[in-house]
Formats: C-alpha cells, sequence, structure tokens
C-alpha cells in the first residue's frame, strides 16, 4: 500500500542499542533514509514539494509542524494527535501518528531505556500528577511522556496530587512496598525540581531511594534559577538518596527516540537517531565525517529520527545549540556519536516600526 | 503585556480615573494641561505643565527652537556613533524647516491674516491644542520625528517613548531638555513619558488631547481606537503597510558598477537596515522590461543582486535567529506553493539574502513578506498589470529608472486606493512631514475661517 511497507523495522530493532560504529551507523542512516525519504515524498504532498525544491533529505524546521498540517498517512489512519505543550496563546504542534508509528515509539523507548535501566520492569514513580494524562483526548508533550513511561514500569505511582502538590504519603509507602528492590523515577526536569525537590527540602525530608531517576524536558527554566545539570543531580542525591541520574534530550516531533544521558554525562545517539550539527549562520552541515573534525562545533542540532511513517518528521532542523562531543569513544563503552546540549537559540533583536507592545 | 489590555480595561473605572484627576488639579483649564501624577506615568523629559494654547504652523519660536537643537547635536562629537539621531538633526536645520514653511505657506489660500481685508474670504490656520503620540516600539528616533511635526503644526505633545531603552534615546532626550531650557514656549509644548501598555494611562491622555499620533501597527492602532476621546479629536494612524520596488530592468543592465553599488546601498537602506520590519521597506520587486532579450534581464538581475549581497555581507548583522526564520518563511513558501525551484533544478538557501522568484503572482502579494533579507521578484511587461493588485495597505514604491511623474499619474489615473509615496531607491525610510499620504501639518492643524 504505502511506501512504509518496504521498511523492516524488526531488522532495526534487532540491533544491540549502541552497538554500531559510526561509519556502520553512516551506512544503515543511508539506505534507511532513502527509503523513509520515498515514503514520505510519495505519500504527503508539502514534503514533496519541499523535496522537489530544496532537493532529497530537506531538514524540516520544527516550527512548520505549528503552521502546517503535516500527515503522511490518511485523515482517517489517525489514531493520536500529539500536541506542544506550547504555552497559551502560541500555536502548537501538531503530530500526526498511526498505528504503527506509534506503536514503533514505544517500542523504541522501553529499548533505548532499558540499555539504562536493565531488561526488567521496575516499579515507577512518576514525579506529576495522574491529572495529565486524565484526558486521553489531549496529549500532550508532557501528558504522552508520562504515558510512553508508564508501559515500561509496574506498580506505576504518581508522587503528586492534582494540584501538583507532593503527596508525601504516597511516596513513602511506594519506597516501604519496594524496599528490596531498585526503582525507577521519570518526570520533567523542572517538574521535579520545584514540584518534589524544593517540597522535600522544606518539609526537612531525606528520602533514602535505591533506583534511577530519568527526567527530560528542557534546562531554561532551571538555567534561568542558575541550576546546572551537575548542581541537579547533587542535591537530588542529597534530598533523595538517588545515584543514578540520567538526562535525556528529545521533543514531542520524534517522540521514543530519544537521546539518554550516560554515567559520564554525554548524551547518546541510538541506532533510532542521528544528529547533526548545522551552522546557524548558513545552515549547512558540518559534514566532515573525520571523527575529530565533528567535535568542537557549537551549532544548531539536526534531529533524524527514522521512526515516523505517519508525518514527514524524519529529519528536522530543531532550534537548538549543541555540539558533538566524540564518535565512538565514550569511556561509558557506548558506540556512536555523543553530544551535548546548550539550550535554546537565543532570540533576534530585530528592528521595524511594527509592534509598539513588546512581543513574546 | 498585550494591546488588548489597553482596550479591555474597565471602562467605568477609567472613566473614574479621570474624572478624579482633573477635579484634583486645579491647573488643568482650558489653557493648560497638568500630566496627573500617582497614576504610573514616568516622565523622562520636557515639562509636566502643557500648555495648551496652540501656536501658528511653522512658528518662529518652534523653527528657532529647532535650529538651535539640530546645531546642538551636529556639534556634539557623540552624536556621531547614532546615524538616526544624525539624519533627524539634519531634518531639523533652519534653512531646511524654512524651505518647508515656504513650500508649505505657497499652498495655503492666504499666508496672513491681515490680508483679509484684501479679498474678504481669508483662511488662518492653527493648532489643535494638545497631541498624544504614541510612538513605535521598535524604530528609536521615530519618535523625535513625531513630536517635530506635531510641533510645527502649533501643538504641544505628550509623546509616550519606546519601552526599551536605546542608547541614542537617553542621549537624544538628555540634549532636548538642555535646549529648552532656552525655550519656555516649547518646553511647555513638550513631554515625553513611559508608562506601562496595560495601564489606564492612555485611556486618562486620549480624553485630554485634541489629537492622537498612532504609530506601532494595526494591533497598537486597534487597541488604541477602542478607548474613549474628545468627540473632536483627531487621530493620525499608521497601521502595518505594505511597500513595493520597481525597477527598469534596461537602466540597471546598462549601469556600471559604481551605480550599480550605490543603487544597492539604497536598497540595503531601504531593508536590511531595519531588518525590512518597516512599512516603507520593499518587499516585493518588480523588473520591468518590453525587451525580449532574456539575457539582459539575466545580466540585470545578477548585477543588482549581487551587489545587494556585497553590500550586506559588510554591513548587515546576520543574527542565527533570523536565518532560522528565513529558512522557516522559506519551507512554508514552497508548502504553500508561492516558490518554486526552476525547472530540474534545487534551490538553494542563502541565508544571508534570500530572493525568490514568483512565477506566477499570488492574489493578495501582501502576504508576501521579508524579514531581515529575504525578497520575492517578479517581470512585467506593463505597469498597468499591477493596477489590481494595489490595495489601500499599499504604501511606498520604490523606483529606479523609471519615470517618477509617470508612476505618480498612473496611481492618479487608475484612482488607486493604494500608495502614497514614489520614491528613489535609498529614501523609502526618509520618513517626512508628509507621510503616509498625510500632510501632517494640515492634519494637526485646523483652519479658522472667515468671510
Amino acid at each position: 500500500m504505502t511506501g512504509a511497507n518496504l521498511l523492516d523495522y524488526n531488522e532495526l530493532f534487532c540491533i544491540e542499542p549502541y552497538s554500531l560504529e559510526v561509519s556502520a551507523k553512516e551506512a544503515l542512516l543511508a539506505q534507511w533514509l532513502k527509503k523513509l525519504g520515498e515514503h514520505h515524498e510519495k505519500n504527503c504532498g508539502p514534503y514533496a514539494r519541499l523535496v522537489k525544491a530544496l532537493g532529497a533529505d530537506p531538514a524540516l524546521p520544527v516550527r512548520l509542524f505549528k503552521s502546517h498540517e503535516l500527515r503522511s498517512i490518511p485523515k482517517e489512519d489517525v489514531v493520536k494527535t500529539m500536541t506542544s505543550s506550547g504555552t497559551t496563546g502560541q500555536a502548537v504542534s501538531r503530530i500526526y501518528l498511526d498505528k504503527a508509528t506509534s506503536a514503533r515509539q514505544s517500542k523504541a523507548l522501553a529499548q533505548i531505556v532499558s540499555a539504562f535501566t536493565g531488561k526488567s520492569r521496575l516499579p515507577l514513580l512518576v514525579i506529576d500528577s495522574s491529572a495529565v494524562i486524565k484526558n486521553r483526548a489531549m496529549f500532550s508533550a508532557r501528558g504522552a511522556g508520562i504515558l510512553g513511561f508508564s508501559f515500561l514500569g509496574r506498580d506505576v505511582t504518581y508522587a503528586l496530587d492534582d494540584d501538583m502538590q507532593l503527596n508525601l504519603q504516597a511516596v513513602k509507602e511506594f519506597c516501604e512496598r519496594h524496599s528490596d528492590n531498585a526503582i525507577m523515577l521519570f518526570g520533567f526536569t523542572y517538574m521535579i525540581w520545584l514540584y518534589f525537590i524544593q517540597a522535600l527540602r522544606e518539609r526537612n525530608e531525606q528520602l533514602n531511594i535505591n533506583g534511577v531517576l530519568i527526567h527530560g524536558g528542557g534546562w531554561k527554566k532551571l538555567q534561568d534559577q542558575q541550576v546546572s545539570n551537575d548542581s541537579f543531580k547533587q542535591i537530588v542525591h542529597e534530598t533523595t538518596g538517588i545515584t543514578r541520574i540520567h538526562n535525556y534530550y528529545g521533543m514531542v516531533e520524534q517522540t521514543g527516540s530519544i537521546y539518554m544521558e550516560c554515567e559520564c554525562g554525554h548524551l547518546h545517539v541510538s541506532e533510532l537517531s542521528d544528529i547533526q550539527i548545522v551552522n546557524p549562520l548558513t545552515l549547512e552541515i558540518n559534514n566532515n565525517v573525520e571523527k575529530s573534525s565533528l567535535a568542537g562545533n557549537r551549532g544548531l542540532i539536526r534531529c533524524t529520527s527514522l521512526l515516523p511513517t505517519s508525518y514527514p518528521g524524519h529529519i528536522l532542523l530543531t532550534e537548538d545549540v549543541g555540539e558533538i562531543l566524540g564518535v565512538d569513544d565514550c569511556p561509558c563503552g557506548r558506540k556512536g556519536k555523543y553530544f551535548a546540549v546548550y539550550g535554546r537559540l537565543e532570540g533576534a533583536e530585530v528592528r521595524g516600526c511594527s509592534d509598539t507592545h513588546e512581543r513574546r | 503585556m498585550s494591546a488588548d489590555n489597553v482596550a479591555n480595561n474597565d471602562v467605568n473605572n477609567v472613566e473614574n480615573n479621570i474624572e478624579n484627576n482633573i477635579e484634583n488639579n486645579v491647573e488643568n483649564n482650558l489653557m493648560s494641561f497638568k500630566l496627573p501624577q500617582d497614576i504610573g506615568i514616568k516622565v523622562i523629559g520636557g515639562s509636566t505643565l502643557l500648555a495648551r494654547k496652540a501656536l501658528l504652523p511653522y512658528s518662529d519660536e518652534a523653527i528657532n527652537f529647532l535650529n538651535e537643537l539640530s546645531a546642538t547635536l551636529l556639534r556634539d562629537i557623540d552624536a556621531r556613533q547614532f546615524a538616526d539621531v544624525i539624519a533627524f538633526a539634519y531634518w531639523c536645520r533652519g534653512a531646511h524647516l524654512k524651505s518647508l514653511r515656504d513650500e508649505w505657506q505657497a499652498t495655503q489660500p492666504t499666508q496672513q491674516m491681515q490680508s483679509a481685508k484684501a479679498t474678504g474670504q481669508m483662511q488662518a490656520r492653527i493648532g489643535r491644542g494638545l497631541v498624544l503620540h504614541i510612538a513605535p516600539g521598535n524604530v528609536p528616533i521615530n519618535f523625535a520625528f513625531s513630536w517635530v511635526f506635531a510641533l510645527l503644526a502649533g501643538n504641544s505633545s505628550i509623546v509616550r517613548l519606546p519601552s526599551r531603552e536605546f542608547a541614542q534615546v537617553t542621549w537624544l532626550l538628555d540634549k532636548i531638555d538642555k535646549v529648552l531650557l532656552n525655550h519656555a514656549k516649547i518646553k511647555e509644548r513638550s513631554c515625553f513619558v513611559r508608562y506601562a501598555t496595560d495601564s489606564n494611562v492612555s485611556a486618562i491622555l486620549s480624553l485630554a488631547c485634541n489629537a492622537r499620533i498612532i504609530w506601532g501597527g494595526d494591533r497598537t492602532v486597534a487597541a488604541l481606537s477602542l478607548l474613549p476621546k474628545q468627540p473632536r479629536c483627531v487621530d493620525v494612524v499608521f497601521p502595518d503597510r505594505y511597500s513595493i520596488a520597481l525597477l527598469d530592468a534596461t537602466a540597471v543592465a546598462n549601469s556600471t558598477d559604481e551605480q550599480l553599488k550605490r543603487l544597492a546601498q539604497g536598497f540595503y537602506n531601504d531593508t536590511y537596515l531595519m531588518d525590512q520590519n518597516a512599512c516603507s521597506s520593499p518587499h516585493m520587486l518588480f523588473w520591468y522590461t518590453t525587451s525580449d532579450d532574456a539575457s539582459m534581464l539575466a545580466k540585470a538581475k545578477a548585477g543588482f543582486w549581487q551587489a545587494v549581497k556585497a553590500y550586506a555581507s559588510q554591513h548587515y548583522n546576520l543574527q542565527a535567529q533570523v536565518v532560522v526564520d528565513k529558512y522557516v518563511h522559506l519551507c512554508e513558501d514552497i508548502i504553500d506553493g508561492h516558490v518554486k525551484a526552476p525547472k530540474n533544478e534545487t534551490l538553494s538557501f542563502d541565508a544571508l539574502m534570500q530572493v525568490n522568484e514568483l512565477v506566477v503572482l499570488p492574489n493578495s502579494l501582501t502576504e508576501l513578506r521579508g524579514l531581515g533579507g529575504y525578497f520575492y521578484q517578479h517581470e512585467i511587461r506593463d505597469i498597468a498589470k499591477l493596477a489590481p493588485f494595489i490595495t489601500e495597505s499599499y504604501q511606498t514604491l520604490v523606483y529606479y529608472g523609471i519615470d517618477k511623474l509617470a508612476l505618480q499619474q498612473f496611481v492618479v489615473e487608475n484612482g488607486l486606493s493604494g500608495i502614497d509615496r514614489i520614491v528613489p531607491f535609498g529614501q523609502a525610510l526618509d520618513i517626512d512631514i508628509v507621510w503616509d499620504g498625510y500632510d501632517l501639518v494640515s492634519m494637526l492643524s485646523r483652519i479658522v475661517d472667515i468671510r
């Protein structure tokens, strides 16, 4: 029916995560991107126009998902529409998922996370409110993240009540129930900081959790409060006893194929994804495949995910600034590229005679 | 804060507030206006007690003051860091103002009231009184021109400055205040303020003034026009406009390198200088040709754009966010069908200067707007073909190699509702007393008619 049928995802999921060196990875990517590109070109008119005008494999700016309806499947095949957590008044991104893409995203997330937490399902404490996922009609990025992770754990327990207040009793009971096992905690970086860590500190509560914390969603609000990844880790450890803390980089436009932070503090590219660094003043890719020259250039992050077939979001130009730190040689032992993210591109100051009232 | 908040304030509340302010203020009478206190107005310069007594247009007092201000600015070495301040200072030279006065008086039915005796039917002009200015947020020195135009029309002004504290605004206000010390009549007609957009201040001042000058585009105009004002209050509004350029291809192809360089510099000043955000910055360039010589047209375009790019690469501070904005814009234009690659070719995105060839014109050209060096071009063989596109939104037509009188005739004879300015390349942003189709001195003064 569609080109998507030509893509054998089993083949991709069979690869041991973080096992491929970059040379082998490049070959795999080239082969997959060709097929994915053809699929979207055939099934998504707007994408086909972009390919015709700009050439093969154009990077779609993430903002396009706000202004345009981009689908590579018929409307009736859409089972979920994910929206970005845009602030009030701003347009939100709309990501259209069919059954296959949605299932593939869950599978990818499980595969990537289990490479860090182990194969068995751990008891899961979600540092958020269950209210976020009660409304299944609306899949915000936050709801989608919680739901995605909740499939990976057992005895899923929410640490915050509907008013985002810490439910200390539920947390303590949860820890009690699983005092013999390692547990997994998941949440959004800022929510964890504000509603969990600060609430514990206010009450002078000291937990002693044996577990692994996985968190994502960005650092902007914490950067504003001068909280770095290192100080976050330290204070979380002091407050909860947790020693294994992994940040991840990901976006609603490429759910599933997230980039996990390893024990050395580096974000890793899996077999399901890739990143490239783009010169922000020309938008040209730093395309040198020499390992040494890939590192050390800050620029915009161009994200590739091999997962999406229901919407043309397999190659995205983000507005995040990052840098490739190295290739195949992270001390943690994982192969492939590893990188760092430095936050959002700073807004421009533009001149002009419009707008007496400030924007943004 | 959004502009809507200005309008959404409880009207009753505003009116009570105004009554209180006016009642409590014995100094508010027909002859003067005391700026209300304790309502969140921060006075940055000028006087807080304003004369309501109008002056004649182009009064000697105003011209003498501005001439002294101009000389003070032009003498000051520090002014040289601000090109926009220098342009303002040149504009305010006494000689220039006097020539403007002479031109203006030549268009008036009479020059002096005394000469009424001669014919028995004479008119005199006088300022309207108190003018409120809402200056645009992003063009630093525009507030000063707005104030000067009102002053030359014979009015007192309360000027709301841009909220961003531009260095040249602070600097210029300091100089203005110093020169005002020697000019009591002008000082009591000038007041420069800042206040929060979500406050009641615009509402309170709107009720007190005889005219308002509202810059800042559609949203600001819409928000301010919802506020109650005196029935006779005149609004001069500057909503969002759209501007285009028209070049004679043969003239460009025949230009020397030196001429092209000047043309490019002019175009840069018209566009890149304000990130293409000014109402008078052209977004769309029409290449006019009647020749079938494709190589001539190609030569003209290549020569022009090469010269623009060379100039922009030396002068434009390209910001990463603007590059991304332009790339997003290009993708949107491609998806929306506005921009296509030539047959069997692909486009390459040019981060500094993106030029899009439009094969077919969309119905509404005003949707095609660029930012920070993003342009559209199209070839036309008959200028008359433009007529159906020109709506009220069109402000400036920038020309090169084309007879300006013919262009003016094109607008007038076709009865077009748009195009207020027809100016050569390089002058698109030159603000003047005639702006957006208004003669501001006439708009801001009234006629005393006798029979």
